[in-house]
């Protein structure tokens, strides 16, 4: 009788320590300040991007704040976030759309919709930014005042990743074998630079000058390849061609602009002065599927996601300078994108 | 009048279709209505009180023994009854299968993709076969049943269990036979109805047949447009919101010639032809879909059997065409996608002591595929080799079949596979089967050739299933017989297990390239009850017929260090499934109810997400106006009775409660002239 009491005194307690969770766990949402969110781009019209909260000071991860927050669900496919005058952009591609969210509270304040197919975003001005599009054939204009769109600039092809330098916006196309050149004044094209094909990033390095990832393309006919490109003048100084059969990805940069990464099976790691590619992997991908990757500037820390099969929750692993493992949590499915929150 | 013709001709849509085809449609679609308004005149100076009572419904048991389907002894078998294929004379074969059965359907939103799986198994795992041949597309390995309309076949069949020594290639879980049959001495036979529902939805049908002792013949039309704008309910906007660009336009016919060529021969052709234009309304989370489907399918087959005392010869051969044309404009898309199938089979089979038959076979299949987008003219030939044999005890306690089968290809061969099943009689209620099976599936052209990822060095997936279980007819048991003789209740029970190597499916190779792979093993099982209740007494009939699924399937291989999907069920297959479908007739009134539960089905592989369970109810009344020579159907149905707000795929709104009404009629005039024994 004694041990059935126990039991059930027990029993009662387990079950309102869970009620007491369940309260706990809607607060309501407040991101920290070195803290991170992945996004993770969900599977093709199935509706389940989400946004992973990781605080790396004290462990906190939160499963798709943004719905809890705004009780909407993210959209279909997101691919990529910036900070844009303080807020942040959440370029959801298949819904066609852009949430404009506080990036603390990650309250949505805006929706700019009607594009196609979104890809990237980046400010031209405090009024004025471009976004890539993966099928409309053309980067949209968009006025970040009223949060619409305003033009659009025809670049046949699918068009990624896109950089401002000396006033001038280099727009990499993964379709074409150009690097596209937009005068941000006239939105205007106004010259091209003739690469290979596949080009899917673009960053600047501490000395001004740019580099290009290409992936190449499926059927071999142009080898991937990495450029080292002079702003000034639209000149091709280097290039670091890869073997057949390889499509690096994701080139990024470390805090004092001066050693790239980038993803070939495994993170591989290139000081911007080095005479070749480096041929073995800084970390090597071990049997991971290694799917996206960024770089923690202020930390100069390195972020890697594994999207596993495509169809579960995928896992980040975050590693020092040195390339040794601090700690890996899961995401949600296919993490693809990164923003460190300042 | 020509160009109010060819008006007409672009309103229907049929200006697709070549001349002497057009002009078939046309006149069916003259034929339907006026024959309709005709009829029905005709009727009303009719006696209704002649009326007949003589329309009681059946409802078909899941039968083991007497298999109509050879060499499959111990697979469970069920037909679908051909009642209710005359009331459900306007539904998809996917909707009949989901009232019908318990099979498990992925439906990506009415009157879009929907395809079957079984026992675990993925879509490409479940045969359906038209008399026999695949109707898989060679391209891509599905086969989509809402293309397929059940008026254009007389005997619909689900095979459950692995046959893949009879069917060949994908025939892994279980097969779905579409069987059209020959009505030789019929005489004359018109049937006609329309039927219109929610959401502007019409549909209409015509078939005529003729049959006297040499030939037999048949034709039958078929036309469906669905506005489909039906309306659901968005969780992410918390409103009801009307479906956009679903719009579903379907025609075809289907036509069939059977002639006596001797006293054990028939020869037979057919022609099958469907048009299908579907609009792919956007997900939930898109904004606008432009999407467009068109799918043309035309079919040929011909087929000689000479059926002797002792020997059998069957020379069959189809030729089938299929166009996927696929559009999207917001995506600036447009993608045409052909394929054709060229099989010809043979096979003689010869009877030993009367009790035992053996046959011998070979088949030949060549593919050839061109997709606009992705690969040019593509083929592949598969030639296999197949033996059967069936043995059936004299005192018929026992039947007992084995089958192999050995295909040869200009790509990676399967092995030699072997099937063998029994059934046994211990005592008249009681029944005991097993079944044990070599499966596989070769991979499709798009697997074979798509650009860029591609691999001609794919294997088959092959594997085994076995499955055993007893089926008791409990009003045969002694004491019970007596009391009960006006009903028949059986129970049945089987359980299977199934494993599947070298599952095939699309993958990273190098970093971000996708290519087909055999990379998974799944191993699958479960247990399925069907329960049979029948009951008649006067001019009163009931009938429930009760399936229960439930069904285990994993992936025992991971893909990845991290795999979290080893030993979790695979998506989209749930772990319960169950249909209830009760049919009450008295006199030439009848009602249909038919009730079914699908289970939680995950959408991760991790088994994070998933669907949530769902139950639909649907009800089905009609009364039946006969004389001598003429029927007339009238019903009323009513879809989702309790607004049942669903998904079957993630994302994918399915319509909430609908309505559906419709008229059909049947003249038949039997020969007067006396059967030539």
């Amino acid at each position: 009788m004694k041990k059935n009491l126990f039991y059930l005194t027990i029993a009662i307690l387990l079950f309102s320590c869970k009620k007491e969770e369940e309260i706990i766990s809607t607060p309501s949402f407040a991101a920290e300040h070195g803290s991170v969110y992945v996004s993770n781009e969900g599977n093709f019209q199935s509706g389940n991007a989400t946004l992973t909260y990781f605080n790396p000071l004290n462990k906190t991860i939160l499963d798709d704040p943004f719905k809890q927050v705004n009780n909407q669900s993210l959209g279909d496919i997101c691919q990529s976030m910036n900070i844009i005058n303080g807020k942040l952009f959440i370029v959801v591609n298949n819904s066609g759309k852009i949430e404009v969210c506080d990036p603390y509270s990650l309250k949505k304040e805006f929706t700019i919709s009607g594009l196609t197919s979104p890809r990237y975003i980046i400010p031209v001005n405090n009024s004025k930014a471009y976004v890539t599009d993966a099928y409309s054939n053309h980067v949209s204009i968009v006025n970040l005042t009223n949060h619409s769109i305003s033009g659009s600039i025809t670049i046949n092809g699918w068009t990624e990743q896109l950089l401002l330098k000396n006033n001038k916006i280099f727009v990499t196309n993964s379709s074409s074998d150009y690097l596209y050149i937009i005068n941000p004044d006239t939105d205007l094209l106004s010259d091209s630079i003739s690469i290979s094909k596949g080009a899917n990033s673009i960053l600047e390095d501490h000395n001004g000058k740019l580099w290009i990832l290409c992936g190449g393309d499926y059927l071999n006919t142009f080898n991937a390849t990495l450029y080292r490109i002079n702003p000034a003048n639209n000149q091709v100084e280097n290039s670091f061609t890869f073997s057949t059969g390889e499509f690096p990805s994701r080139l990024c940069i470390n805090s004092s602009l001066d050693s790239l990464y980038y993803l070939n099976n495994g993170v591989y790691k290139m000081g911007i002065e080095e005479l070749s590619r480096p041929v073995t992997p800084f970390i090597a991908s071990s049997g991971n599927n290694f799917y996206g990757l960024a770089v923690d500037k202020s930390k100069n820390e390195i972020y890697v996601s594994d999207a596993i099969d495509f169809i579960q929750k995928g896992k980040i692993f975050r590693y020092r300078a040195d390339g040794s493992v601090i700690e890996n949590f899961l995401a949600g499915i296919i993490p693809g994108d990164f923003i460190f929150l300042p | 009048m020509l160009s109010r013709l060819e008006a007409f001709v672009r309103h229907c849509g049929y200006s697709h279709l070549p001349a002497f085809l057009l002009l078939l449609c046309i006149v069916s679609k003259i034929i339907i209505l006026k024959l309709l308004l005709s009829f029905l005149f005709f009727f009303l100076f009719l006696n209704a009180s002649k009326a007949q009572n003589d329309t009681t419904i059946h409802l078909n048991e899941v039968v083991i023994s007497s298999s109509k389907l050879p060499f499959s002894s111990g697979l469970k078998e069920y037909t679908i009854d051909s009642s209710l294929l005359t009331n459900y004379q306007n539904l998809s074969l996917a909707d009949l299968l989901n009232e019908c059965s318990a099979l498990n359907l992925k439906n990506y939103g009415s009157g879009e993709l929907s395809t079957l799986s079984l026992r675990g198994g993925s879509s490409y795992h479940t045969a359906v076969l038209w008399n026999g041949f695949s109707l898989a597309s060679p391209l891509h390995g599905l086969t989509d049943l809402t293309l397929e309309n059940n008026f254009f076949f007389d005997d619909i069949t689900l095979q459950y269990g692995g046959a893949s020594t009879i069917w060949g290639s994908g025939a892994v879980s279980g097969s779905v036979h579409l069987n059209n049959k020959p009505n030789f001495n019929s005489g004359l036979k018109i049937t006609s109805g329309i039927h219109y529902g929610s959401f502007s939805d019409l549909t209409e049908f015509t078939g005529i047949s003729w049959g006297n002792n040499f030939y037999s013949g048949s034709l039958k039309f078929f036309n469906k447009n669905n506005e489909n704008d039906f309306t659901y309910y968005n969780e992410n906007t918390q409103s009801k919101e009307k479906q956009i660009n679903a719009q579903v336009k379907q025609d075809g016919f289907i036509f069939e010639n059977y002639f006596r060529t001797g006293n054990l021969s028939i020869l037979n052709f057919k022609a099958w032809y469907t048009y299908s234009n579907r609009h792919i309304p956007p997900a939930l989370s898109q904004v606008n879909s432009q999407a467009i489907q068109k799918d043309i399918n035309t079919r040929f087959s011909a087929e000689w059997k000479r059926q002797g005392k002792n020997v059998e010869l069957v020379l069959r051969s189809a030729f089938f065409h299929e166009i996927l044309n696929y559009n999207d404009d917001a995506i600036l898309l447009s993608s045409n996608n052909k394929s054709k199938n060229i099989n010809i089979e043979s096979s003689i089979g010869k009877y030993f002591f009367k009790s035992h038959f053996l046959q011998f076979g070979l088949n030949n299949t060549y593919s050839i595929a061109d997709s606009s987008a992705n690969f040019s003219r593509s083929t592949v030939n598969r030639f296999a080799l197949f033996a059967s044999y069936r043995y059936t005890s004299s005192n018929e306690k026992i039947d007992l079949s084995l089958s192999a089968r050995k295909e040869f290809s200009s790509l990676t061969s399967s092995p030699v596979i072997i099937s063998g099943g029994i059934n046994y009689y211990p005592l008249k209620f009681l029944q005991l089967h097993f079944s044990s099976s070599g499966v596989y599936r070769n991979p499709t052209l798009n697997d074979l050739y798509w650009t860029p990822g591609g691999n001609i060095n794919l294997k088959p997936e092959n594997g085994f299933s076995i499955e055993g279980g007893f089926q008791i007819d409990l009003f045969k048991i002694p004491p019970l017989k007596n009391k009960y003789s006006s009903s028949t209740l059986t129970f049945n029970a089987t359980a299977f297990y199934k494993k599947i190597n070298d599952w095939i499916i699309w993958y990273p190779s190098s970093s971000f390239v996708w290519r087909p792979q055999n990379l998974l093993l799944v191993k699958s099982h479960g247990t399925e009850i069907n329960i049979h209740y029948m009951f008649k007494k006067n001019n009163f009939s009931a009938g429930i017929n009760l399936e229960y699924f439930y069904t285990i399937s994993t992936n025992e291989k991971p893909l990845r260090l991290n795999d979290a999907s080893l030993h979790r069920q695979l998506i989209y297959i749930p772990q319960n499934k169950w249909n209830v479908h009760l049919v009450l007739t008295y006199k030439s009134f009848s009602l249909n109810f038919n009730h079914s539960y699908t289970g939680l089905r995950y959408t991760t592989s991790d088994n994070t997400s998933s669907l949530s369970p769902y139950s639909l109810d649907n009800f089905e009344a009609g009364k039946v106006f006969k004389t001598n020579s003429i029927s007339f159907r009238f019903f009323l149905k009513i879809n989702n009775i309790f607004n049942s707000d669903y998904q079957s795929v993630l994302n994918r709104p399915m319509p909430l409660r609908s309505y559906n009404a419709g008229i059909s009629f049947t003249f038949q005039k039997k020969l007067t002239t006396k059967k030539i024994p």
